[in-house]
Parts: C-alpha cells; structure tokens; sequence
C-alpha cells in the first residue's frame, strides 16, 4: 500500500515537475501577439507535452510581468526602456532580448499616382491633417483620402509610433479593420493614401520610398527604411527548456515562414 | 545564434564574432559603429540580416544593462543610478476680490527640480527642490541709499502667505528667489506589490484622489506611507496606508498631532477602451487641542469618510478621452455636528495626454467645502486660499505647444457657502506657460 502511495507520489512529483518544465507564459506586445500564438500553436503539436500560454496587453505590459516573474517570455515591439532596466537591475533580472522578426510599415497610393517620393515629415502632416490636398506634395490638385487602420491593431500602434510620433490620426480618415482592407480600398480610390504591413504588398496598390527608401526586405531588415523596426522576444536571462526551444522554432525557417504569413518581414 | 552558413568558414565567422564581441565589451561610444559593420557583415553575405539585427540589439542593451547594474567602467555608480526631472512655470495671476473692488495682478514663477538614485537592491532615494513662498520687504518706511544721497522709501510686502506653496512671486527689486527642500524620502520595495515611503513624501504617496479637494497637490506630507497593489484577473487592487506628522510639539504631557489613513481601493478596464477606479480613504486627525497654526486652530479630530471615483473612456468623442471624476468627503467626528460635507467632481475632455504641439484638454469641476468637513487651507490653495464654508467653479483649457510646453488657462470662481455677501466672492485667473524637462 505504502509502495503503491510511494510511487503514486512519485509519478504524479514528476508529472508535476515536466508540466511545470513545459509550461511556458508569454505576455506582452499585440503586435507580436499574432506570431505568439501562431508559433504557440505549431509548437504544441509537435511537442505534445509543451503547454504554452500566449497573452497580449502591450509590450510595456509584458515587460513588466517578466520583472515580476509571472511570464517566461515578455512579447515586446520596442527594445527594454532604461526604467525597466533599472527595475530588473534592482531585483536581479538580465533582460535578454532576441530579435524574432521584423516590422515594416509601406505607404501605398493608387496605381495611377505620380508620386515618385514622400518624406517622413509629409506621411505626419497628411495623418495628422496638415496637410489635405495632392498640391502641397507637388502632383495635380486633388483632395487627399486618407485611409488608416483602427486603433486596436498592431499595424496601427506600429504606424502611430513610427510616422506619427504618437500624434492622433485626423478625424476624417477612412478607418479599416485589416491590411487586406487598406489595400483594397486604396487600389480602388484615386486619390487615396494608405499604409499596411509589408507582408501585404500587392500589384494592385504602387508603394511609395519613403524619404528616398523604398520598403523591401533589405532596408527593413537593415533597418534603413524609416518605418521599419525589430520585434523582440525577452527572457530572464538566455532562455532555458521550453522557452529557449519556442524561441529557436520560431528562427528556424518554419518559423520565419509564419513570420511572413503573419505579414511581417523574416530575419532570414 | 551562429548557424552554419554554405560557402562561409565556422573559422571565418569566429573572427569575426570575436571582433564584435570584442566591440560589444567596450560599447560606450561604439553602437553607431557597430550598427554600421553589422550591416556590412550583412551586405556581404557573412552574417545575415537577422544577425545582424541581434549583434545590433545586443550591443545597445549591454551598454544599458551595465549602467542599470551601476557596474559601466567610465561612469560614477551615482551619476549611472540617477534620473533627474523637473519643471519651470512662468504664471500671470489676476485675484479679483469684490471687497474693496481689488484687482491684483502678478508675475510668480516656479521651478521644480527632483532626482531619483537608486542606492542598492529594492531601496531607492528621491529628493526635489523647489521655489517656495517668502516674505519679502517689510510693510512701512525703510532707508535706502542711492548713488545721488539717501532717502526713506515705502517698502512693500509680498507675502505669498502660504508656507506650502512652490510659487515665487517677481517683485522686491529682483530679489532672489528662494529654493527649499520640497520633498526628500527613503522608498523600500521589498516586493513587487509593496512599497514603503518614509520621509517628507511626495503629493500622491499618501492616498489617491482626483482632484485637490482635501489635498493642495503642493504638499508633500511628512511621514510613512506603505502601498500595496495586487492584481486579480482584470481588476488591480490597493491599499493605501499612512501615518502623517503634523506638528513636534517637544511636550511631556501631549503626543503630537498627526494622522493616519487607510485607503482600499481597485481599477477595473471594464473594456480597452473603458476604465473604472474608485477608492474609499478613512483618515483620521489627531489634532484637537494640539495644533494652533497656518490650518487654524481645529475644535475636533476629524474623522473623515472620503470615497473617490473616476471613470475613464478613451477615443469617446471624435478620438478624444472623457474622464467623469468625483471626491466626496465627510467628517463624522462626535464634535462636528453640522456641515461636515464637501465635495468636488467635474469632467475632463480632450487628448488623454498633451504630448505635442495642439493637443488639449479642457476641464470643468464643481467644489464644496462645508466649513466641519476638512482642516482649513489644506486643500487647494487657490479656492479661496483652501478655505473650509466655500464653494464655486473651477474651469481649466490646457494646450500643448511642444512636446514638453503647456499653456494653461486656469479659473476659479469662488464664494462662502454661509455669511457669504455681495463682497464675499472671490475670482482668480491664471495663465501659465509650463515646460518639463
């Protein structure tokens, strides 16, 4: 009886200590959340025992979980402040970050548009409503349609803080719920401006260089084109067991293909 | 991270990780560097782009990390461990006070300037200097002395009269202005859910309330204040506790006067775009017989009932915040039988933060101060100098002008709630210029 108690313990001290092993919180950026949940998801069922938890509610939010210690890895969309540096100083946390992917924001108009070029300051002023007509960028007189993604999406936040320096979206923008939705609408309406993920680049819209440098792969990954910037993975030190194995699935080439699919740009 | 690329020796790829590595170590100075030969590296095929990116982000996070730690080679630990900020305020008031049919009007400024410095694990130092109130010449005649001879001359006092405010009013000849100690405290965080503030503290670490009904946000109360948060699914609770000095009396027969309060409270998003908080403070003076002083001379400990409550709706009117919030207070202390309520609640509108040139927010609030319901002139000092039996209006327009800039429209309207006449009423403008830094 003793035995069988003994054993029973034993069995359930290890199930225990594999489950805990294998099971893995993510927290953090809704911009990352997408490849989270989608490499979350591949992972599980390849690895049957692996139990991961994806979560959203901002990359400040995810950061501030890993220094309490209630995530394993913090989704983040911008690299660790020096105020959470400080904080995970003082409670001896080494924030690691790996650059899981890329980020890039293209600005699209109407195929039939002449604009060869548009500076960082023209994308502000015409989100911002500075600036309404097609003249004030040198082309022929026309009422600027400005098309914008809804507040709640990462392409949106990412848009907001990369071209608009977190400066509000004028009023009378056309707001959609999806890149797809941009570009059709875009491709539809002379006249109109637009931005989406790179990832979700058509023939039917023409993307514009932005401050002389046109968004492809290179310059996003360079980092030379404006609106482009790395999307982390953080981990309390290297990452260790499941999480190290989440993190290297997701840089392995199966997980840069979902990184794509995702309509972000792969590290490789 | 290396991963073994055709064509590309693992020999070759060492040197080179060496190199940045290397680079890595001494990376003050060198990021933009680094940053540049990454994508080299990248360019010709020797490291790909995704590398690339982590050797860059590596490289500005080292550097960062070792200044959090205070363990950076080329800075002073103290200099790595310290943030500074502060602000300067430029303000044109005009008091308009029925009795005597005055106009006043003045030139104040203020300047504030606080650090924080970390001193080890969980304890932080934070200390803040400020401009304060002073006395300037003495009313009646004084001797001065000119190059031409010397004469009697009329000095005039500029009293701003209230010992807690960080104005400094321009007058008296160019006078210096005079800057204090505004607030200088130890904060322990033995966890993450636990903070405990002992010193001359800042506005705010005592309890959370929406406006400056009970507290003028210039004083920094001394004492120990102990708050706890704690989260529980989409709700984040706290509790607010603290004990207050009020005076030092250096008596053997009388303990001094102070306060204490309790303050549970919670924050629930009741969705993204949705925030509701409320919170209940129980305070309690202990001041009656004790204190004679700038608050007066109290009949009562008052013991105070004071529920807070603010809702947040974000991008509710064409992309702009509105915040519904309310203070109420009540003192239920057996002396205090009558007008022992007060309250102040109102609405805020605009962008949820004034973070750039045109962002604004405007705001309109309703105040009542019964004349038992809270000590006299520790609230907001501009509401009829923080006076208990008043009640009025105060509407408030602020416009950004750069990220940093503010101009601020503020304005009271003020009277007695009893004995008020047609000279009781009291109204003050003022218009400020605010840059933070």
């Amino acid at each position: 009886m003793i035995k069988k108690l003994l054993i029973t313990l034993f069995t359930l001290t290890l199930g225990v200590q594999v489950y805990a092993g294998s099971n893995v919180v993510i927290d953090g950026s809704t911009t990352v959340l997408p490849i989270a949940q989608r490499a979350a998801e591949d992972f599980m069922n390849a690895h049957k025992d692996a139990r991961i938890t994806v979560r959203g509610g901002g990359s400040g939010v995810g950061i501030t979980s890993l220094l309490e210690k209630t995530c394993d890895i913090a989704d983040s969309s911008r690299p660790i402040k020096d105020a959470e540096l400080q904080k995970a100083a003082g409670r001896g946390i080494s924030p690691k970050a790996y650059v899981i992917a890329m980020d890039g924001i293209a600005i699209i108009v109407h195929p039939e548009n002449s604009l060869a070029n548009i500076t960082k300051q023209q994308v502000e002023d015409i989100y911002t409503g500075k600036i309404s007509n097609w003249s004030k960028l040198g082309l022929k007189d026309g009422k600027i349609v400005i098309v914008s993604r809804d507040t709640a999406s990462g392409t949106f936040e990412a848009f907001a803080t990369l071209a608009l320096n977190g400066k509000k979206v004028r009023a009378d923008a056309l707001m959609q719920a999806s890149n797809q939705a941009i570009a059709s609408v875009v491709a539809k309406t002379p006249g109109s401006i637009g931005y989406i993920g790179h990832g979700y680049l058509n023939s039917a819209v023409k993307a514009v260089p932005v401050n002389g440098i046109s968004a492809t792969k290179q310059t996003i990954l360079s980092g030379k084109y404006p609106y482009s910037r790395p999307l982390f993975m953080y981990t309390n030190g290297p990452a260790q067991g499941t999480a190290k194995d989440l993190i290297d699935f997701i840089l392995s080439k199966d997980g840069q293909t979902l990184v794509e699919e995702e309509g972000f740009v792969a590290l490789k | 991270m290396w991963k073994k690329t055709k064509g590309v020796t693992m020999k070759v790829k060492r040197v080179v990780a060496g190199v940045v590595v290397a680079m890595m170590v001494s990376a003050v100075g060198f990021a933009s560097e680094v940053d540049s030969l990454a994508n080299l590296l990248a360019e010709k095929g020797i490291i790909n782009y995704g590398e690339a990116q982590q050797v860059m982000t590596e490289t500005k996070e080292a550097s960062r990390s070792l200044i959090a730690q205070g363990k950076h080679d080329t800075l002073p630990y103290w200099i790595q461990n310290i943030s500074m900020k502060g602000d300067l305020r430029l303000r044109h008031q005009i008091d308009w006070a029925v009795t005597g049919n005055t106009v006043r009007e003045r030139e104040r400024l203020r300047l504030r300037t606080g650090f924080d410095t970390r001193i080890s694990e969980n304890l932080k130092a934070g200390f803040g200097l400020a401009t304060g109130s002073e006395k300037n010449l003495d009313a009646g005649a004084v001797t001065v002395s000119t190059k031409t001879g010397s004469g009697t001359a009329t000095g005039t006092t500029i009293i701003d009269a209230e010992p807690t405010s960080t104005n400094h009013t321009f007058g008296n000849g160019f006078a210096k202005a005079m800057l204090m100690v505004d607030y200088a405290y130890l904060e322990y965080t033995p966890y993450s859910w636990a903070k405990v503030t002992g010193g001359k503290m800042k506005s705010g670490t005592q309890l959370w309330q929406t406006t400056d009904l009970q507290w003028d946000t210039d004083i920094n109360p001394d004492g120990l204040a102990v708050n706890f948060t704690k989260t529980f699914g989409k709700v984040d609770t706290f509790l607010n506790a603290s004990y207050l000095v009020v005076n030092e009396l250096n008596s053997a027969t009388q303990d001094n006067p102070d306060m204490t309060i309790i303050q549970p409270g919670a924050s629930y998003n009741i969705t993204d775009t949705i925030n509701a908080k409320a919170a209940v403070a129980f305070e309690q003076f202990n001041v009656n017989g004790k204190y004679t002083g700038y608050y007066g001379t109290p009949a009562f400990d008052y013991c105070i009932t004071a529920p807070s409550v603010n809702l947040a709706f974000k991008e509710l009117l064409l992309g702009y915040s509105v915040n519904v919030f309310g203070d109420f207070t009540n003192n239920s202390d057996s002396k205090a039988t009558t007008d022992t309520m007060g309250s102040a609640y109102g609405v805020k509108v605009g962008n949820e933060k004034i973070a750039g040139f045109g962002d604004w927010q405007a705001t309109y609030l309703s105040r009542r101060l019964e004349a038992n319901a809270w000590l006299n002139k520790l609230g907001d000092s501009d509401t009829y100098g923080g006076a208990v039996n008043t009640q009025g209006m105060e509407a408030i327009v602020s416009v950004g002008l750069t990220s940093a800039t503010t101009l601020i429209f503020d304005y009271y309207s003020m009277d007695l709630i009893k004995n008020s006449t047609s000279l009781t009423p009291k109204t003050l403008l003022q218009c400020d210029v605010v840059y933070k830094f």
